[in-house]
């Protein structure tokens, strides 16, 4: 896509962060586009999860600047985080949904939080449930579900709020092998359909091969590679780049 | 961050505040209430409902209808119209009530109370319990009617009264009380009683006639212008009692304990505290140079030698053990040394035990004793058959005696021998239980004279039941020495009047057998009215005297003096005598088993505390004005006594009872309020245990609400603030809310802790607020993914607790309120 002419969705600049004064964070730069789809691999530790965090302030960055849809995040006060949430989807790698609601009531939740008539907001969660294949479980409670069913109910939640940028933090890692199929199918499909940008953690290289529209590699707190996942995989610079290349082909 | 505090959220907690305060106030109150109630109730069982009763009296529940029947009488004799309830029984005892008809309550009727209750079955005597009542206690008894005068003046007060050794306040109304009690401590206040003591070793003969004096001397001087004596010789405080019963004590075990005297050897000094060990030539051989051992008797001289003999204690060791001893001089190296002299020991213990066991003795053979009227009669049945028989033998005279005569007295003689050994036999048994009579009477009036030497108090009671038991038995030991010597007596001039005689018939008997028989052969010989045979009459010793006094022997007089014996028997039945045993033996068994080195370390432990103690009886009590000169007064009680060792003591003269029912329902009240303090404190645990606990483990996570900054960069100032805030934030809210909730619980539900002020639980909720922060996570699991994911979905803090947190808690009135603020419910 040509991003040239677009302002990016997501600016992140000289991003840091520590934690008991050991860097997670040691300056990232980053722009995304709207209706990219970024993919974030790494080592385990190396600050993909706090990064995506620190895109919607669930973790508190120590230093840079992150700016949304033109609005400077980092120093948004805090009263008005509400408001930016709303507009960044997030799934969890543990599902994090509200144990006390069923399927239906997890996923329109939010809708009712911020008004929406019932019926209305039953309608946009059946359609949302729809999306990921489960609107027969709507009335099931998530201890009812397997887990890659958690997992779509969560995607379902982060998507009934419409929002501009979908957050994804290693939504299969606590999945079993058997689930995460479904789970990724929903994952390409959105993909497919360009209705969100898309930053993505996960370690699915196969996921990433083909739905990236960039690959972002981490090691340590920085970016070490970036790129079109046909240039990365093809020559890998990094060499964390060419470990993943050795899982693609695997 | 602080604008959290302008969420709704936080207006939810005040309602909550407010209303789980209202709700456990009210629980609490009830809880209280009802323990108040519960406890009045059997309060009212026990002593009436206010004003209901005038009279309480305790009954023997076993007599509780004849108690209840002998008022009834009474009050039908004396306070018609009056009433009778019976109460609750407790522990044996039956409380009965009796109201006083409104006519009856009267000074008249209440002065007379004790006259009109005075036999009632099972009933020690009764309470007053007339209402509303004030109670003047510990009032000098002569001047009583002082205060009674005085009180009677105060507005508001119907009568007063004695009341046993108090003064009973009558008022007209419950209303009056504030008033008249305010006046009648003014009044106390107005007098005090001045205690002059002297220290142990101040001797007053008459602590009565010294009060008189002394009272004649402050009159008009040092300010006192009202004084009157009130010295009683009695003391009714505690303390001084106790040290008369040890100064009685005292004085008993040195009366009981063995006597010691030494007489020093010529030419050896003995000095008072000087160590003398005890040998004799038997058992307790002890030769100089032996060391002593703790079966040896040690004596300690006690004090100087008068009239040749050193008084001494037995520190160690028993006087039983000897009779006679000497004194070996006891060395600091604990050996013995030369003799230094004899001693003499004197146990009344010991005669006493000796004393009772010979009248135990002498006793039990009463019965025996009972066969003695009948004897004595028999003997004289034998002797006036005697008497009759030689009346048919005339003008028996020495002129006229012949063979014939003498073979007649020989024939009579023989035939009444029978008679004559019985008289002999009954005699010689009357002789045997005179015999026992003075050996028994020494003994009674030897316990008598032993018992009588004072040191075992003759009050009854004063030593519970030794004391008892001796009182009565002195008086039964009188009646019975008295009783015995009259017997003794008769019997002894019975015997004295008859022996003669019967020791002559017997004489007779022998000799004129033997006569008669040998008359029998040689009578042909003699002849009578010969000179010869005269004086063969003589040998024989028949005297017309003899005859003539026997004639003339009177025996109706004889008979008559044998009445005592009779009648004394008769009136000492059996069960005196069994009654006597009794004591005696019981006696014997209560006597303290004390050695006397026991009684020795008792005396030492006794005078260590009474030495320096004023002894009751050795002070004087005078009442006076209260605004006297202190100073002028006591210079003139020092220059009366010629000493500065006098003790002066003011003291109240009389203190005010607060009312029974009054303090009963303000202890009443106490429990209500600590039982109530109780159920603020169990409700506290459980409300917040149920609504504050998924609060405060939020609270635990600030973090994830205002995520906070390390590093200090550009916009460091907030970051900062918002640590510190989330940090401190937490705690204070759990303080605060600790103490609020709980001071304003335990201060609306009426709830008290006596000498804890309610303020105290604004301090000791803060630390229940924080202690519960710190465990809030191990009370309520907080699921932190759900939180998380509230706050990704936009949600504000508000929304988070009300949808998430609250909802995931356990049922409460937070939960209850939360229900209606709910979206997804």
């Amino acid at each position: 896509m040509n991003t040239a002419l677009r302002p990016p969705l997501l600016q992140i600049q000289d991003l840091k962060k520590s934690y008991q004064k050991r860097p997670v964070l040691k300056g990232i730069n980053l722009n995304i586009f709207a209706g990219e789809t970024i993919i974030i691999m790494g080592p385990s530790g190396c600050g993909k999860s706090t990064l995506v965090r620190c895109i919607n302030r669930l973790t508190e960055p120590d230093d840079g600047h992150i700016i949304f849809d033109g609005v400077e995040v980092t120093s948004l006060p805090f009263a008005q985080l509400s408001g930016l949430r709303r507009r960044i989807g997030f799934v969890f790698q543990q599902f994090n949904l509200i144990r006390r609601l069923n399927v239906l009531e997890n996923v329109a939740f939010a809708l009712r939080i911020y008004g929406q008539e019932k019926t209305e907001a039953r309608d946009r969660a059946m359609q949302a449930l729809a999306r990921v294949g489960l609107r027969e479980r709507a009335q099931n409670f998530p201890a009812e579900l397997s887990g890659g069913e958690q997992q779509r109910v969560g995607i379902a939640r982060a998507l009934a709020l419409e929002p501009q940028l979908m957050l994804w933090d290693e939504p299969t890692a606590a999945l079993d092998p058997i689930l995460v199929s479904e789970v990724i199918e929903i994952m390409e499909e959105l993909v497919r359909q360009k209705e969100t940008t898309m930053l993505v953690v996960t370690h699915e290289v196969g996921f990433a091969s083909r739905a990236a529209d960039r690959i972002i590699f981490m090691d340590q707190g920085t970016i070490v590679e970036e790129g079109h996942p046909t240039a990365v995989f093809s020559t890998p610079q990094s060499e964390i780049a060419k470990k993943y290349k050795k899982l693609l082909k695997t | 961050m602080l604008s959290i505090f302008r969420e709704g959220f936080f207006r939810d907690l005040l309602i909550w505040f407010v209303i789980s305060v209202i709700l456990a106030s009210l629980v609490a109150a009830g809880v209280g209430l009802v323990t108040d109630r519960y406890f009045a109730a059997t309060v009212d069982g026990l002593i009436g409902d206010q004003g209901e009763y005038d009279l309480l009296f305790q009954v023997r529940t076993d007599l509780k209808e004849t108690a209840v029947a002998r008022l009834q009488e009474i009050i039908k004799e004396r306070v018609p119209g009056s009433t009778v309830k019976v109460g609750v029984s407790v522990a044996g005892k039956t409380a009965v009530f009796v109201g006083l008809a409104p006519k009856h309550r009267k000074k008249a009727v209440y002065t007379n109370l004790n006259n009109y209750f005075r036999d009632i079955p099972g009933a020690g005597g009764f309470s007053l319990m007339t209402e509303p009542r004030l109670t003047l206690s510990a009032i000098p008894s002569s001047v009583a009617d002082l205060y009674i005068r005085e009180a009677e003046r105060i507005p508001g007060v119907r009568f007063a009264f004695r009341d046993g050794s108090s003064i009973a306040v009558i008022l007209e109304k419950a209303t009056k009380m504030k008033e008249v009690k305010a006046a009648l401590e003014e009044l106390l206040a107005s007098y005090r009683l001045l205690e002059i003591g002297f220290p142990a070793g101040y001797h007053v003969d008459n602590p009565i006639e010294v009060g008189r004096n002394l009272t004649e001397l402050l009159a008009g001087k040092g300010g006192v212008t009202l004084i009157r004596n009130v010295t009683s010789g009695k003391s009714s405080d505690d303390q001084e009692a106790l040290l008369l019963t040890m100064a009685e004590m005292k004085r008993f075990l040195l009366s009981y304990a063995g006597q010691v005297k030494v007489i020093p050897t010529q030419g050896v000094t003995l000095n008072p505290g000087d160590l003398l060990v005890l040998f004799d030539d038997t058992e307790h051989s002890l030769a100089a140079g032996e060391r002593v051992s703790a079966q040896d008797v040690i004596v300690k001289v006690t004090a100087e030698e008068e009239d040749g003999a050193l008084p001494g204690l037995i520190i160690q060791g028993d006087s039983a053990d000897f009779t006679s001893a000497s004194a070996r001089i006891l060395g600091d190296d604990q050996k013995a040394g030369d003799i230094v002299g004899s001693i003499i020991i004197n146990s009344p213990k010991q005669q006493l035990a000796e004393a009772l066991d010979e009248a135990i003795g002498f006793l039990g053979q009463f019965n025996s004793f009972q066969e003695l009227p009948t004897q004595a009669r028999q003997v004289i049945t034998a002797a006036e058959t005697i008497q009759a028989a030689l009346n048919s033998i005339n003008g028996l005279d020495a002129d006229n005696a012949d063979l014939a005569k003498i073979q007649r007295i020989a024939s009579l003689l023989e035939g009444t021998s029978h008679e004559l050994q019985n008289m002999a036999d009954h005699l010689a048994r009357l002789r045997w239980v005179e015999n026992q009579l003075d050996k028994a009477l020494g003994s009674l009036e030897g316990i008598h004279a032993i018992t009588r030497l004072g040191f075992i108090p003759q009050n009854l009671g004063y030593f519970g039941d030794l004391g008892q038991k001796m009182g009565r038995l002195d008086r039964e030991l009188q009646a019975l020495i008295g009783d015995l010597r009259a017997k003794a007596q008769a019997l002894d001039d019975f015997i004295n009047r008859f022996n003669p005689l019967v020791h002559t018939l017997l004489d007779w008997e022998q000799k004129t057998t033997k006569l008669a028989g040998q008359l029998d052969q040689v009578g042909s010989v003699l002849g009578g009215g010969s000179t010869g045979f005269a004086a063969l009459a003589e040998l024989t010793g028949v005297t017309d005297d003899s005859l003539e006094q026997f004639a003339a022997f009177d025996f109706e007089a004889l008979r008559q003096g044998l009445t005592p014996l009779e009648l004394g028997f008769d009136e000492l039945s059996a069960s005196n005598v069994l009654l006597i045993i009794g004591e005696l033996e019981k006696i014997k068994s209560s006597l303290p088993k004390l050695k006397d080195e026991e009684i020795t370390k008792t005396v030492t432990l006794l005078d260590r505390y009474l030495g320096g103690e004023t002894l009751p009886g050795e002070k004087v009590e005078l009442f006076v004005n209260a605004d006297y000169d202190q100073k002028e007064v006591a210079r003139l009680v020092n220059s009366f006594f010629d000493s500065d060792e006098v003790r002066i003591l003011p003291l109240p003269a009389g203190i005010l009872q607060p009312d029974v029912r009054n303090e009963v329902t303000r202890l009443l009240g106490e429990v209500q309020g600590v039982i109530a303090a109780l159920a603020v404190l169990i409700l506290a645990v459980i409300i917040f245990l149920q609504d504050q606990a998924p609060i405060l483990a939020v609270l635990h996570h600030l973090d994830l609400l205002f995520p906070h900054r390390e590093t200090t960069g550009k916009a460091a100032s907030q970051p900062r603030k918002v640590t510190a805030l989330s940090r401190f934030l937490p705690r204070i809210y759990a303080a605060s809310l600790g103490g609020g909730w709980l001071w304003a619980t335990i201060s609306l539900s009426g709830a008290r802790i006596p000498y804890f002020p309610n303020h105290y639980f604004l301090l000791v909720g803060a630390l229940f607020g924080l202690l519960f922060y710190r465990m809030a996570e191990k009370f309520h699991r907080l699921n932190l993914d759900e939180v998380v994911a509230g706050y990704a979905l936009g949600f504000n803090f508000t929304t988070v607790m009300r949808e998430i947190v609250i909802p995931a808690g356990r049922p409460g009135l937070m939960q209850k309120l939360n229900q209606r603020k709910m979206v997804m419910k």
